[in-house]
């Protein structure tokens, strides 16, 4: 690490040292309007022609240039502006640029396609941009969820304010496929596996642009990205000034289907102030309160480790009812060892049990549980502070050190649904970019707060009440008269012997096991829960107590201005440290902490062949400990078919070292024990001397059968390869723009989990023996090949009077999966987004509106937490908005879900309805 | 300019209403048929179709002394009641008054007796007994030996109530029987179970053996040898304790103190001469230079009838007169879980119709040992005593396993 260190502090002086002092002599100064609206258009570049010279106009249009000569021609540019050419010929005179807005479609500029400024319509890869005057117009109540509607994203909405996108397939609540990084940090949180950009990243007044790389992208952002890598790259002070503040106000549950209507607040602040050419810095924060939408598929659900079904049965019908949104009901037992021993020593009750049947099947009967309404805390929050300070080394130098720190409470889903509760994050970075290098050094600092595991707690929260069957030191079943399942039982045949059918026995049994059983939200529920999920999971509680961190350093230098003769080259290195600590809460860490490190470095290579042929070669060499290295290339081929019509061609590869939970976890889900990869999980539990082993499920039953010896064999970094074809372009006199991609690719070594069971005493007979045997979930990559297609089909035309209207179509499918093989793909075969709206139209062309149409065909949703077909999903999101160019603001009407129509994105997860806001901003750029 | 506004418009419209008719069909997630709740039958209930029936009178009117006729037509639940008919009622009323209720009485003596001198507890236990909370058509009784015991509504332990008093209904040919009654009348309909009606009632035991059978006059000796027989014992290996727990479920053959004396005249060479008082005997019983604790357990063991193979004999039969058959039948006893190639206790009994008219059990060993075979026949003087936890019955003479 010193080592490292010392090379980057080298570099760094190298590089500074040879950067040339610059004059300065004339200053010249202007302002440039909207034409329209006579509004100042802040954040507008204003450059000397044919220099890299330039600065940015304030929030009022205003600008100040110091140039080494008159006369001197400034290029003034903005996306969505038409680029204005000025000449300033003297010092004193005050400039007025007009500058007039247009809508010409595809010029957006991107970077992370190649990691170098290119238009987005000559990105060799697929890419979607959303900017923030995307953001602005959109129809959505949040700027994550302008992401939703790019072409070829799924999402899982695990909450209000946790939404993880995807592109590719393979969603899930904390996809770790889909890297999403934030002004260059990876928001991966460390410990807990998922990304956090909806919840601890940007705030929505600060977001410059994200870029959506869809599919593999492993070869220039590193491992993980095997589905698609989404950028946020948040405003740079020097060019967007001033104080701004977005007050959205909002109303929720309207119908009152899930609770009574409540309020949504979303109040955005954003200060940024260039105090010289040399030193900006901006502050950041954002306020998201509501109650969220709520989580209430009470449905039975079958259960075996972490797969299962939907199945018939309420609380009422079915003894074993396990709702996928109730918790505490996960406690079951199959009763009949009880009336074994009654039948043993009672022949008028074992004569009685027999004519029942009460022995012949599985008698398994689930506590009684409580219902996610009833537990958690429907209060969401989301507070975001960021705030950084810039500093120019040079003109084309700038040092930047910055802070992103969020906290707040939501709801997850894992293999349970987790609350994040006082949930923080920090991401604190200090880096310099110059023309042709940066430098980053950031790390992640992951902190828990008071997060515990709903289902966990609840169930022993259950057995804090009363006992489910008491055991002995040793884990041996000792029942006494007070357990919860010795009353039922008894009373159960007891009732039977009354006369009463199995049903009437089941609930009185069930009322009278139940008797003092704790109302839920009374002030002793509420005390004793708090008591089980502020205790760490580590001491028999709920709480995680997750510390881990990131910490992160990497480079990257373009060589064009050397190697250009050649080809553009572009190389970069990074380093990555992984300190997982939970104190056993989460992690096989109750001895300390655990380190893992990763390094990595990657060349690419761009060519022009010919005016119409552009090659470009990457790849990536990737080391993490525990695990071989692994490189990754990259292929592609730009093909101008003519002005603003590009064939691209790519092949990409990409792969995923086992995640730092797939690695190290050593946690109780559920009846089943979550181990991790590492080869130190042998020793801790004992095997292959004490074997594990698979075993057949009876459908329906928790009988299961066929034991195998099962020796865990090494796991290895999943990986991808991937084809794709596409075509942009600009067509009808550049009012519509197409832009088609098709895909193959194909997965090797998917990373999944087998559930086994190993006999708690090391006798192999005992593994029929369901007290003698304990499940254990190990990690496993798979021997098929998961292959997946598709295509996304896009056209946007621009309309006249400033309308527009677009469209796209996706299609991802898997392919060849093996049976009995759970891929987790999770998205749907067909999906479609529809738009259109207006930028300016009436008095002053100051109103806007937008409507938004998206589709989704039903899919069979696979989660580790519930499984279950997804129906259709159709929602209409829109909004009309004005601006008031005399004060800079603007006042949207919106609605998510205009028309209140309920639907689920996974199964388990909540269930969301119509968001309508108004909202008043100011200064929004 | 105007024509652009309202094809504009017109596209709006169309667009806004088509994104309507769309997206106003997100469907719930798949629900599945529910698991069928009980559907309770329609009709009456037991308790109204015993009152409907004018044989039944009795019955009816003891269920009513009972308090028991609203739980007897519950329809949620399902029963089996071995009732009696008016007949069978007068019997029972008869001896239940001490005769005071001669079998001649109007029916209005019954009726007052029934519904004024019967305690409630008593009707109700009556009728609790008699009660199984399942649907038992008679082509489902056992016919299997040794009986199946049916669970009652007596329970015998609040803190476990499944532990309960045991009803022994067993079906044979041509007669079958609840406990040793027969049965006269089979599978009366009701909406919620069935009724079969039983010669007489089948009164509820109030006591375990033990106090049973330390009640009984001309069983005193048999006491004092059981006490004999446990000495030096701990446990449920003391007969006593078997005798005494009230969920065990044996056959005692209780041999009367005229059996035990004309044994112990025997032993003692006539030492102790027949007509000695009783304490005679028992002192001969007690006294270790006659005879043996181990001599006495191993008597007592031959007449506590068993089933089971080897070391898992046990004692959980429980064995009616009308449960031996008219052909010679060997039963197990408790001897049989320390000497297993026992042949047990030979039982045979003699029917008059449904009646059992002589019922006899012969010792089937050696004696004394590696002797000539030995065969000594034993009859009933007194059967079908029952008690909580077991029948016994009196016999004549001493058995001796060997």
């Amino acid at each position: 690490m010193r080592k490292i260190a010392s090379y980057v502090v080298t570099f760094l002086m190298a590089n500074l040292l040879t950067i040339a002092a610059f004059a300065q002599n004339v200053t010249v100064s202007g302002n440039v309007r909207n034409s329209n609206t006579k509004e100042g258009a802040g954040a507008v570049s204003v450059t000397i022609k044919g220099t890299s010279t330039g600065t940015f106009t304030d929030d009022k249009g205003n600008f100040k240039l110091t140039v080494k000569s008159l006369p001197v021609t400034l290029l003034v540019s903005s996306v969505g502006y038409e680029l204005q050419e000025i000449t300033i010929s003297s010092s004193t005179a005050f400039t007025q640029v007009e500058f007039k807005p247009t809508s010409a479609l595809g010029q957006e500029v991107v970077v992370s396609a190649t990691r170098v400024p290119q238009k987005i319509l000559e990105s060799p890869v697929s890419i979607e941009r959303v900017s923030a005057a995307s953001i602005r117009n959109a129809p959505a109540a949040n700027f994550y969820d302008v992401v939703l509607g790019l072409k070829g994203v799924d999402v899982t909405t695990s909450s209000l304010t946790f939404k993880t996108p995807t592109t590719r397939g393979f969603n899930s609540s904390g996809n770790t496929r889909f890297n999403q990084l934030v002004d260059g940090m990876d928001n991966q949180a460390p410990g807990l596996n998922f990304s956090v950009g909806a919840i601890i990243g940007l705030s929505e007044l600060d977001v410059d642009n994200i870029e959506l790389l869809s599919g593999a992208s492993s070869a220039l952002y590193g491992p993980g990205g095997m589905n698609g890598t989404l950028l946020m790259t948040s405003k740079n002070p020097f060019k967007y000034q001033g104080v701004s503040f977005l007050v959205k106000e909002g109303i929720m549950n309207a119908d009152g289907r899930q609770r009574p209507a409540s309020p949504y607040h979303n109040w955005n602040l954003r200060w940024a102030k260039k105090v010289s050419e040399k030193f900006a810095f901006k502050i950041n924060a954002e306020l998201i309160q509501a109650k969220d939408w709520g989580a209430t598929d009470n449905r039975n659900y079958s259960r075996t480790g972490t797969t299962g079904a939907a199945i018939a049965g309420d609380r009422k019908t079915d003894p074993n009812y396990d709702g996928i949104n109730v918790y505490g009901d996960e406690t079951t037992v199959d009763i009949r060892a009880f009336y074994s021993s009654i039948a043993a020593s009672l022949p008028g009750a074992a004569n009685f049990i027999a004519n029942n049947n009460l022995l012949a099947t599985p008698q398994n009967v689930s506590r009684t549980g409580y219902t996610e309404k009833e537990l958690l805390n429907p209060n969401t929050v989301n507070f975001k502070l960021a705030g950084s300070l810039h500093y120019k080394l040079t003109p084309n130098t700038e040092a930047v050190l910055a802070g992103y720190w969020g906290t707040g409470n939501t709801i997850y889903t894992g293999s349970d649904r987790y609350s994040l509760k006082d949930f923080k994050m920090g991401q604190y970075k200090f880096e310099i970019n110059s023309k042709n290098w940066s430098v980053r050094a950031y790390t992640t600092q992951e902190n828990a707060g008071e997060s515990y595991n709903a289902t966990a707690t609840t169930r022993i929260f259950n057995e804090g009440w009363k006992k489910s069957v008491t055991t002995d030191a040793l884990g041996n079943p000792t029942p006494q008269a007070s357990d919860w399942y010795i009353q039922y039982a008894f009373s159960y045949l007891s009732n039977l012997m009354n006369g009463m059918t199995p049903y009437d026995a089941q609930q009185a049994s069930r009322a009278l096991a139940d008797v003092g059983r704790p109302v839920a939200g009374t002030p002793s529920f509420i005390a004793a829960y708090d008591a089980i999920r502020k205790k760490p999971i580590s001491q028999g509680g709920g709480l995680l107590l997750d510390k881990s961190d990131l910490y992160s350093v990497e480079g990257n230098y373009n060589l064009t201005s050397v190697t250009k003769d050649f080809a553009d080259i572009l190389i970069g290195v990074n380093y990555k440290k992984y300190v997982l600590n939970s104190e056993g809460t989460l992690f096989a860490d109750q001895n300390g902490t655990i380190g893992i490190a990763e390094y990595g470095g990657y060349i690419q290579a761009t060519r022009k062949i010919t005016d119409f042929l552009k090659l470009t070669a990457s790849g990536r060499y990737d080391k993490m400990q525990n695990f071989n290295g692994r490189f990754t290339p990259r292929v592609t081929a730009l093909i101008k078919l003519k002005e603003n019509n590009n064939l691209r061609l790519s092949y990409q590869t990409a792969y995923r070292f086992p995640s730092s939970q797939q690695q190290y976890i050593d946690l109780q889900v559920g009846s089943t024990r979550l181990i991790g990869s590492n080869p130190s999980f042998a020793t801790t539990y004992g095997f292959p001397a004490n074997p594990l082993y698979t075993f057949t499920t009876t459908p329906g039953s928790s009988n299961i059968s066929n034991f195998k010896t099962f020796n865990p064999p090494a796991v290895k970094p999943e990986s991808v390869s991937s084809f794709e074809a596409g075509y942009k372009g600009l067509l009808m006199e550049n009012k519509l723009l197409i832009d088609i991609y098709g895909y193959y690719g194909q997965y090797q070594d998917f990373t999944g989990r087998v559930n086994t069971i190993q006999t708690i005493t090391g006798i192999a007979a005992d593994t029929a023996n369901a007290a003698k045997r304990r499940n254990i979930s190990v990690v496993v990559n798979s021997s098929d090949k998961v292959k997946t297609y598709g295509f996304g089909l896009s056209a946007d035309y621009q309309l006249p009077l400033n309308f527009s209207v677009g469209a796209n179509l996706a299609s991802d499918v898997l392919k060849d999966v093996p049976a009995n093989f759970v891929a987790y793909f999770n998205a749907p075969k067909y999906k479609v987004n529809a738009t259109f709206g207006n930028s300016g139209f009436g008095p002053g062309k100051r109103m806007g509106f937008n409507v938004a149409y998206r589709w989704q065909q039903a899919f069979y949703y696979q989660g580790d937490f519930a499984n279950g077909n997804l129906p259709d999903v159709h929602t209409v999101d829109a909004q009309i908005s004005v601006k008031l160019p005399k004060t800079k603001s603007i006042i949207k009407l919106g609605a998510n879900n205009l028309l209140n129509q309920y639907y689920y994105n996974a199964i388990g997860n909540s269930q969301i309805g119509g968001l309508y806001y108004l909202s008043f901003g100011y200064n929004v750029y | 300019m105007k024509i652009i506004n309202n094809k504009l418009r017109a596209f709006y419209l169309v667009a806004i209403s088509g994104t309507i008719l769309l997206s106003a069909c997100n469907k719930d997630l798949e629900t599945f048929a529910p698991i069928a709740k009980p559907v309770y039958p329609s009709g009456s209930g037991i308790a109204a179709v015993l009152a409907a029936n004018p044989n039944y009178s009795f019955y009816s009117a003891l269920i009513t002394r009972a308090g028991l006729t609203a739980s007897l037509n519950d329809t949620t639940k399902t029963f089996t009641l071995f009732a009696t008919d008016n007949n069978g009622m007068k019997l029972f009323v008869n001896a239940a008054s001490g005769g005071l209720v001669p079998l001649a009485a109007p029916d209005a003596t019954f009726l007052g007796f029934i519904s004024s001198s019967l305690p409630a507890a008593s009707a109700a236990g009556i009728v609790q007994y008699n009660t199984i909370g399942q649907k038992l058509l008679s082509s489902s009784i056992g016919t299997a030996f040794p009986n199946f015991p049916y669970t009652t509504q007596i329970v015998l332990d609040p803190n476990q109530p499944f532990v309960r008093m045991p009803i022994f209904p067993v079906r044979g040919t041509p007669y079958s029987y609840v406990n040793n009654l027969p049965l006269i009348a089979t599978d009366m309909a009701a909406s919620n179970g069935i009724i079969h009606t039983a010669f007489s009632i089948a009164a509820p035991p109030t006591r375990v053996l033990k106090d049973t059978i330390n009640r009984t006059a001309n069983l005193s000796i048999f006491s004092a040898a059981v006490l004999r027989g446990d000495s030096g014992q701990v446990g449920l290996n003391r007969f006593d304790s078997l005798l005494n727990y009230g969920v065990t479920n044996m056959t005692v053959l209780a041999p009367s103190d005229t059996a035990f004396k004309t044994l112990i005249n025997g032993l003692s060479g006539g030492l102790v001469p027949l007509n000695a008082p009783t304490a005679n005997f028992i002192g001969f019983l007690n006294n270790p230079a006659f005879v043996t604790a181990a001599t006495v357990r191993g008597i007592l063991a031959y007449h506590i009838l068993a089933s089971g193979n080897g070391t898992a004999v046990i004692p959980n039969i429980r064995v009616f007169s009308n449960n031996v058959t008219a052909a010679p039948m060997f039963l197990k006893t408790l001897v049989n879980s320390s000497v297993a190639v026992h042949p047990g206790v030979m039982a045979q009994a003699t029917y008059a119709g449904p009646a059992v008219t002589s019922l006899k059990f012969s010792s089937y060993g050696t004696f004394p040992p590696g002797g000539a075979a030995f065969s000594y026949t034993a009859t009933a003087v007194a059967t079908d005593r029952l008690a909580v936890n077991g029948v016994f019955h009196i016999i004549d003479k001493v058995l001796l396993p060997q």
